[in-house]
């Protein structure tokens, strides 16, 4: 299982969620909902955490208690070391690639969503061999 | 305690400064100063380490030791984030999480974020 910082009442897995252990959850200010048969890589983070940046110094401390939700559909696959930061919804079947950053987005089912900050690369999730190669080679636009 | 690699009395943390317990700290290259009141996120990289790559055979025993980060009062650094000395981070900046800050002087009371960290915008406090 993950490591939790935060309640661990408010995560909320369905069946066959695949976890490591090196994924890292924070659970202060809202839940996380992932549903059936999604995938997290290694080094996954969660983040539901916030403070108030419009105040000085140790007015910064205090965190809201809700408000910054991860709903993760189904068949979700999110690579290794990918970080989500709530509030963010993920449709189902949708692909987040390694190391982007998610800030705040509501990804529609089927997508494939890469970069820091992430941004939508295509509207297929299903990949073709040939597709594949120029993916894993870097080139998103030539595929 | 974070983890920390290099002479545990370099690292210099002020008072009222949250839980750096999850942070990874290299302090062999330099001091590192976090100031009071500071929030730092989870999971964050303070590295300062620097070797002289136009050499051949690299010297790993003794780098040198002028790779400084200071964190300034108040700044919040978001998760995740990787800095790398030297660096300075103003009085009451925002770094946004999971970004890189490689050898930048980011303002007080600015937000900046990125891969590698740009200027977003200036803060409008409440008061």
């Amino acid at each position: 299982m993950a490591i939790i910082m935060g309640p661990k009442n408010r995560v909320h897995l369905g069946k066959d969620v695949k976890i490591k252990d090196t994924d890292f959850f924070v659970t202060n200010s809202g839940h996380i909902w992932i549903d059936d048969f999604s995938d997290l890589g290694y080094h996954v983070k969660l983040l539901c955490g916030n403070h108030d940046y419009t105040e000085r110094n140790e007015k910064r401390f205090p965190y809201p208690d809700k408000g910054f939700d991860i709903k993760i559909g189904k068949g979700v696959l999110l690579c290794s070391s990918c970080i989500i930061i709530g509030p963010c919804t993920i449709g189902d079947n949708s692909i987040i690639e390694a190391g982007s950053v998610v800030v705040k987005e509501n990804i529609q089912p089927d997508q494939f969503w890469a970069g820091d900050p992430a941004r939508l690369i295509r509207k297929d999730s299903y990949l073709k061999p040939k597709e594949r190669y120029h993916l894993f080679n870097g080139d998103y636009n030539r595929s | 305690m974070a983890t920390i690699i290099g002479p545990n009395d370099r690292l210099h943390v002020g008072k009222q400064v949250t839980d750096i317990s999850t942070c990874f700290i290299v302090t062999s290259g330099g001091d590192i100063w976090i100031e009071d009141h500071a929030v730092i996120g989870w999971k964050v990289k303070f590295l300062c380490e620097h070797y002289d790559y136009s050499l051949r055979n690299i010297k790993t025993e003794d780098p040198p030791k002028s790779f400084e980060i200071r964190i300034g009062k108040g700044a919040w650094i978001g998760s995740c984030c990787v800095i790398v000395g030297p660096c300075t981070i103003g009085d009451n900046a925002v770094i946004g999480a999971g970004s890189v800050v490689v050898k930048q002087t980011v303002p007080a009371n600015q937000l900046w974020a990125g891969n590698p960290a740009k200027f977003i915008r200036t803060i409008r406090f409440k008061d």
